[in-house]
This record gives C-alpha cells, sequence and structure tokens, in this order.
C-alpha cells in the first residue's frame, strides 16, 4: 500500500506563526474536529487523528527573522503539507478526505481574515521535491523575485510573459560570445555584480519572433534598431546575438563599427587595391574575436578559392577557414585581407544551407558616415576607401540568403552628426539610406513604467542602491522622473555607467549621484554656458521646465515652497526658448 | 510687486525694502561676502514633508508658524538647494569645496564618480569575503563618506594669538563648523597634492576615504598631529580669552 502525500495549500496568513508554527494550531483544530467526521467516510481510523502537519511553508520569508506585524498580514502560508497515510490506495476516497481536511482548515481561517480558497494539490504518490514547484507557482506577482527576474535561460522561449524580466546569461558563454564587443559601461555592470542580467524588451522580443520564423531561401532581410541616445539597441542587438548562438548560428558581429573610421593609428596602402587602405590594428582585433565566438565553424567551413598572401604563404582551396583567419592574426599585415577574405566566404557559402549566417553591426552609420582619418599627405579619407568598410558595406547588402542582417544605429561614437539625430534618416544620409533600403526598422524606446519598476528592483535586489531613500516610493519616483526613463540616463544616475564627456552630455546626463537636483538642472541650463547649445537642451524634456528658482526671482513675496517639488511631479513642458525675463 | 508698491508709499529710498545700506558710511567698500537680507528674511523652508502634513496633526505653534510665514518674508532660495530626498547639506558643501573657479558641473561629476567608486571597491570586497565577513562590510558610499569625515574632524585646533610682538600656536576647542571645514579641507588638499599627475581625483578621493573610514591613513594622521602639537603648547593655554 502506498501512502498518498496530499498536498494543501494557500491557507491565508491568520494562522500567525509567531505563536511557534501554525502548525500546531491546525493540528490541534483537526484533532477537534474529530467530533464531525460524520460527513466522512469511513476510515479505520479518523483521518485528522492520523494526521501530522509536517512542515508549513511560508512564501519568501525567513523563520530565523522574528515576524513583525506588516509580515504577518502579507505572508501566505502557501503550502500546508498534511501527510496523509492512508490506508487505502482510492484516489477518490483520498481527494474527498482531502477535500474536507482543506474546508475544515479553511473554516479555521474564516471569520474577520481573508479567506484564501486554498488550492488542492494532489501529488499522489509523488517526492516531496515537487513541493518546489507549486511554491513558484503561487507566489504573488508583487514579490520583487517575480517582478525583476526570470528563470528561463533560452532566448528562443521568451516570450511576452518575460516582458520586463532580467534574465541570467552564464559568464562562460559572454566570454565566448562577447570576448570584447560589450558596452564597456555594461561590462563593468557584470563586473560589479558577478552576473549579467539582460531585460526582454519588446523590440528584442519582436526581432526573435522575425528571426525564428524567416525563410532561409529568400534574401537576407535587414532590420535597423534606430531609437534615442541610451535606450538600448545595443543589448537588444546582444539580446539577438545570444538567441542566434544557442541556434547554433554564425555569427559576424562587428561591436562598433565606428571604431574603424577613427583614431587609427596605423593606415597602410591595402596589398590588394591599390586605392584602398588597410587597417591592421583592429582587423587582427576582430579576427581575434571571431575566432573565440565561432570556433567550430571555422574548421567546417573550407575555402572555395585559392588565396596568395605573399610570395611564401597562400591557402589552398579547400582548406577550413580557420587557416585563413590564423593567417590574418599571425601575419598582421595581411589581416584586412584576411577579413575580405572571410566576408567573401562566408557570404557565398551561406546560400549553401551549411549554417546560418547572423551579421550584426553596431553602428552601422558609421559606414557611410564621414572619417576623420588622414592620409600623410593631411588628405580626409573617404570611409569608402577603408577596406574594412568597403567589405562589411557588401556584406550589408541584401543579395544573399542563408541568414540574417541586424544593424544598429548610433548617434553616440558618430562622427560629426548632432547629438539629437536618432532616425535611420539623418544619421545614414541619404548614400546610407539607399544602400540599406529597404530594411524594416524596429524603434527601441524608454522603459515603460513596468520595465523602468523592474529595473529599480534589479538593483535594489543587488544592493547596488544604497542610499536609504532609494527603494521608497519617492526616490523611485525622482530617480524615474531624473532620468526620463531612459535606460541609458538612468544607469548613468545611478553610478553603474560613466558618463561620456566627448558627446557634450547635458548638465543632467553628467551628474551620476541620485541627488541630482531640480533646481541645480535650471542652474545648468539658463545659467552655464549658453553658448552649449547641444548640451543644454537635454534629452530628459523634465529638464526644461523650471523656472529660476532663487536668485532671478525679484519679487520680495515668500516664494511658494510648492514649487519646489511641484516641479518634479511634471514632466511635460515646453522647452524653454531661453532666458526668463 | 508689492515691494516697490511699498517703497513708494513711505516714500523710501531706492534701496529695496530690507537691504543692508550700512555699507554707504563706507564708500570704498563693496559688498564681497555676506548676506544681503536683513534680519527680518527668513529661511525658505524646503521640505516636502513639512508641507504634507495634515492640518490635523499641527500643534498650535505650528499652524501659528504657518501662518507667520505667510506674510513674512522669505529669502530666496539658493539654487543648490533643493527638496530632492537625496539631498544632503555635508555633500553640497564638500562639492563646494572641490569645485575650482565656479566649475559646479566638474565638481559634482567628481563627487558622483568617487562615491560610485567608493561604493565598486566595497562591491569587490565583498564579493571576495566570507559570510561572516560580509555582515561587517559597509557598501553605502554616504554612510562611509560621513563617517571618514567625523573620524578626521580634530578634537582641539590651534589659533595663532599675537603677544609681544610674537604669535603664538594656541590650543583652542573649536566650533562644530570649523571641525568639519577643518576636516573637510585637509581630505581635499591631501588628495589633491599628494597624487601622481596621472592618478584621478576621484580614485585618489576614495582611496582616502576608505582610509579614513578605517582610522587611517594621511588625513588621519594629520588630525593627530594637530592634537600632539595642542597638547605640546598646553603652556600657552592661559593665551586664549575667550
Amino acid at each position: 500500500m502506498l501512502p498518498s502525500v496530499i498536498l494543501i495549500g494557500s491557507i491565508s496568513p491568520c494562522v500567525d506563526p509567531s505563536k511557534g508554527t501554525g502548525a500546531t494550531e491546525v493540528e490541534e483544530f483537526l484533532r477537534d474536529a474529530d467530533d464531525d467526521d460524520d460527513k466522512l467516510p469511513q476510515a479505520p481510523d479518523s483521518p485528522f487523528v492520523n494526521t501530522t502537519v509536517v512542515s508549513v511553508y511560508h512564501n519568501n520569508c525567513d523563520f530565523a527573522a522574528p515576524p513583525t506585524k506588516s509580515m504577518l498580514t502579507e505572508w501566505q502560508l502557501s503550502v500546508l503539507v498534511l501527510l496523509y497515510i492512508s490506508p487505502t490506495c482510492n484516489e477518490d476516497e483520498n481527494l474527498s478526505i482531502a477535500a474536507v481536511m482543506l474546508t475544515r482548515t479553511s473554516r479555521l481561517v474564516s471569520g474577520a481574515r481573508r479567506l484564501d480558497p486554498g488550492r488542492l494539490l494532489h501529488a499522489g504518490s509523488q517526492a516531496p521535491q515537487s513541493l518546489a514547484a507549486p511554491l513558484d507557482n503561487q507566489a504573488p506577482d508583487d514579490s520583487p523575485r517575480a517582478v525583476s527576474r526570470t528563470s528561463e535561460k533560452d532566448p528562443a522561449r521568451h516570450g511576452e510573459q518575460h516582458e520586463g524580466l532580467h534574465y541570467n546569461i552564464p559568464l562562460q558563454d559572454m566570454r565566448t560570445l562577447f570576448p570584447h564587443s560589450l558596452p564597456p559601461r555594461f561590462s563593468m555592470q557584470v563586473k560589479t555584480f558577478s552576473e549579467a542580467c539582460l531585460m526582454v524588451r519588446k523590440p528584442a522580443l519582436e526581432l526573435l519572433h522575425y528571426l525564428k520564423n524567416t525563410n532561409f531561401a529568400h534574401p537576407a532581410v535587414r532590420y535597423v534598431l534606430y531609437g534615442e541616445k541610451g535606450t538600448g539597441k545595443t543589448l537588444s542587438l546582444c539580446h539577438v546575438i545570444h538567441f542566434c548562438a544557442k541556434q547554433d548560428w554564425l555569427i559576424l558581429h562587428v561591436p562598433d563599427a565606428h571604431l574603424w573610421v577613427k583614431s587609427c593609428r596605423s593606415l597602410l596602402p591595402s596589398t590588394y587595391n591599390k586605392q584602398r587602405l588597410d587597417q591592421p590594428a583592429e582587423a587582427s582585433i576582430w579576427l581575434k574575436n571571431f575566432k573565440t565566438t565561432n570556433e567550430r565553424f571555422l574548421s567546417q567551413i573550407k575555402v572555395q578559392e585559392k588565396y596568395v598572401w605573399n610570395k611564401r604563404e597562400s591557402t589552398e582551396k579547400g582548406s577550413p577557414l580557420g587557416e585563413v583567419v590564423e593567417q590574418g592574426i599571425m601575419r598582421v599585415k595581411n589581416a584586412t585581407d584576411a577579413v575580405g577574405v572571410v566576408l567573401r566566404e562566408l557570404k557565398g557559402q551561406s546560400s549553401l544551407g551549411g549554417f546560418r549566417l547572423l551579421v550584426a553591426v553596431d553602428g552601422v552609420n558609421a559606414l557611410w558616415g564621414k572619417t576623420t582619418l588622414k592620409r600623410e599627405d593631411k588628405s580626409l579619407v573617404a570611409p569608402e576607401e577603408l577596406a574594412l568598410v568597403h567589405n562589411l558595406r557588401k556584406m550589408v547588402k541584401n543579395d544573399w540568403h542563408g541568414g540574417t542582417i541586424v544593424l544598429t544605429l548610433s548617434q553616440t561614437g558618430s562622427l560629426f552628426k548632432p547629438r539629437k539625430a536618432y532616425l535611420p534618416q539623418e544619421l545614414l544620409g541619404k548614400e546610407g539610406f539607399d544602400a540599406l533600403d529597404p530594411f524594416i526598422p524596429i524603434l527601441v524606446s524608454n522603459y515603460s513604467p513596468k520595465e523602468f519598476e523592474s529595473c529599480i528592483q534589479y538593483y535594489l535586489e543587488n544592493s547596488w542602491l544604497q542610499h536609504e531613500k532609494a527603494h521608497t516610493e519617492e526616490g523611485k519616483k525622482e530617480l524615474l522622473f531624473l532620468s526620463n526613463a531612459n535606460p541609458g540616463q538612468f544607469r548613468t544616475r545611478c553610478g553603474v555607467r560613466r558618463e561620456r564627456r566627448e558627446s557634450g552630455s547635458v548638465y543632467a546626463a553628467t551628474f551620476k549621484g541620485p541627488e541630482e537636483t531640480v533646481t541645480q538642472i535650471s542652474l545648468g541650463t539658463e545659467f552655464s554656458a549658453p553658448a552649449h547649445t547641444g548640451g543644454v537642451r537635454s534629452s530628459s524634456p523634465g529638464c526644461h521646465l523650471l523656472a529660476v528658482l532663487g536668485p532671478r526671482s525679484r519679487s520680495a513675496s515668500p516664494v511658494s515652497p510648492d514649487l519646489c517639488f511641484t516641479w518634479s511631479e511634471g514632466k511635460n513642458a515646453p522647452p524653454s526658448g531661453g532666458r526668463e525675463d | 510687486m508689492a515691494a516697490p508698491a511699498v517703497k513708494a508709499a513711505r516714500g523710501w529710498p531706492v534701496l529695496a525694502l530690507g537691504v543692508r545700506n550700512r555699507l554707504l558710511r563706507f564708500p570704498g567698500l563693496t559688498q564681497v561676502r555676506g548676506s544681503r537680507y536683513g534680519p527680518e528674511y527668513k529661511d525658505p523652508q524646503v521640505d516636502k514633508e513639512y508641507y504634507r502634513k495634515p492640518l490635523a496633526e499641527l500643534t498650535e505653534e505650528e499652524k501659528y508658524e504657518r501662518e507667520l510665514r505667510k506674510t513674512q518674508h522669505i529669502k530666496a532660495a539658493p539654487a543648490s538647494k533643493t527638496s530632492s530626498v537625496f539631498e544632503d547639506p555635508v555633500i553640497s558643501k564638500f562639492t563646494n569645496m572641490i569645485m575650482k573657479g565656479g566649475n559646479k558641473v566638474l565638481a559634482r561629476s567628481l563627487m558622483a564618480q568617487t562615491l560610485e567608486a567608493v561604493k565598486r571597491k566595497q562591491f569587490e570586497k565583498y564579493h571576495a569575503a566570507s559570510a561572516e565577513e560580509r555582515a561587517s562590510i559597509e557598501r553605502n558610499p554616504y554612510t562611509i563618506f560621513h563617517q571618514a569625515l567625523k573620524n578626521c574632524e580634530p578634537v582641539i585646533g590651534l589659533v595663532p594669538i599675537l603677544r609681544g610682538g610674537h604669535f603664538y600656536q594656541v590650543p583652542v576647542p573649536l566650533a562644530d563648523r570649523r571641525r568639519r571645514f577643518l576636516a573637510m579641507k585637509w581630505m581635499i588638499t591631501e588628495c589633491r597634492e599628494k597624487k601622481h599627475r596621472r592618478v584621478l581625483m576621484p580614485e585618489k578621493l576614495s582611496h582616502e576615504l576608505l582610509e579614513a573610514f578605517h582610522n587611517q591613513g594621511p588625513v588621519i594622521k594629520k588630525k593627530h598631529d594637530m592634537h600632539k602639537m595642542a597638547e605640546a603648547n598646553r603652556a600657552l593655554a592661559h593665551y586664549r580669552w575667550w
């Protein structure tokens, strides 16, 4: 005879755990209720006498800590485990007995308190480890664990229900997928928290949906992630890359195309084509990262032509791609040409179907912008004269199939583009837009309230927000206002990333402590450096709204103190055209 | 506006009501520091909680005070004072002391980077420590900052007093604000002068703050030196007349 373990769940919180365990109370009650077992089926022993309340599980509470009054009202006794050793294996009978027991115990809690009609789980003769699952399912939605994190580690299974939640990428994967390709601020965050958590957001989910339904016989579709500064385009791209890596795609990731068009120390005339220029350093770095990410493909893919590097070295037809990559890494002079070869081979062979190719370029507007590189005779270099850029442009054209192209526009790090520009037409220019046309634009916007709350919860869980007021409603409202729900600004404000000085960041954006003051912003916008046309107009419209309090007010009447803080509530203010006099 | 109307009615001179016009007596001097407000001007109340208290909870005094404030003259709140929950007067003061040439932007960012650096260092220590040690590691940069400055405050100071043609360093009890000022001044001077040119200020400041938090480091040493000198000059204490 197998004993049945009957789990009865969710008795509501009036059972006072401070008096020992609520279990003893229930036990007593159950023993006392021996009298009315007229409704129970005849069993040799009364079921109540036999019951032992094995344990009382509480959601999210620490038994060691003494329960406070507020905790008592919030606790939910999630699972009251009653081990009922039944003399029979009759399921129906056990179920009915369990139902009766449940009604009896819920009568215990009826009356003034809320009645939670506990869910009856008949676990049969399962092992008690199954307790963990029902506990999670019954977790109330407002517990921090549910709001900010999800345990779903596979991006392929992310869906609408995971929106706004953080999922963990194992650090081992991070090292292979993103050897040096993460935005440095995010990598600092990863280092501090010793974990890499990405938030699942709508644009990424949309992209994943498209990727799952791609038809590889059609030419590669181009998706362009665009949005204002700091909204999360790069990290959405990282999410997509993680998904593709899990699905075993070949990943061609250019972490920041802007790095190729500026501050290059060594520009060599190209060996392949006299008009173009080589960049050995950048090319070799890229090859190393490519090798780390796609180790296993390098031996599978075979080169389809013979390549002669110089008098002594050449790569035969049919040798693995890994050799080309090695050649590029070892002979830095040939690195750019090696990159060109790799790109050409991958483009040619992706149509054959041996692998699926993901081309991910961050900051693709660099390919069609201007450069700051100069030749020895001080003449400016156009981007098409750089061999790397030339080859990448060919890669981004949609004349191949068997993969996808996901691109990100980025004003950060771009050259000669206004700070406010974020639309594809503005950043790509006519040439770039025509080259990329047709593409599917995906807008990445600021955090929704749910996402923002989730982000704050994540930081609070990691104890990153240490100020004692940070977890109060006031503090959260203030952070929301000051960062305008912009993910980048919020991270800067919380001190998780450094602000960039060179991008002429706005007065408000340079403040990283959460002590950013409302009137302080006004000081910046109105007084300091009116020549800062780019700097003054901050991305957060809330910054504009402040009429200056203080030295400007000429009236001797008592300054209404309401002005100080009602401003923080209002976000929609007309952009101040200038000084208010 | 009310004020000019008042002036016109009473026929007072052009100067605004309540502005101190004592400097008319010293034509060569312009008022550089010091308040232009008269004594009847009250400080502004920026605390949100003060205004959120419902009327029922106020005591008689508080009700009277509220009524009074409606008619009193109140100074304009300085631009650096806010009703933010994250405001800290000590941090504001320290930031002002770091500021050079009126560059508050830079000073604020340095301060924020310092706090972030302190936080990061403590987090690193926390992750590296075992479970027992973790409870003793303080990760809140604000508490570390306040405690460090408190540890650096000297108890007794020296004041040069002129007697018989010579200046003597006389030990003297210091006022609270003087002590806080000295602590901050020493911290900033130490970080400015004794660092390598390639080391950034936030890094050095965070290092010094952490050392002061543990009662070590050059700033604490300076405080102890000050105490020793005061102890050594104990004999001169009677030169003090206040």
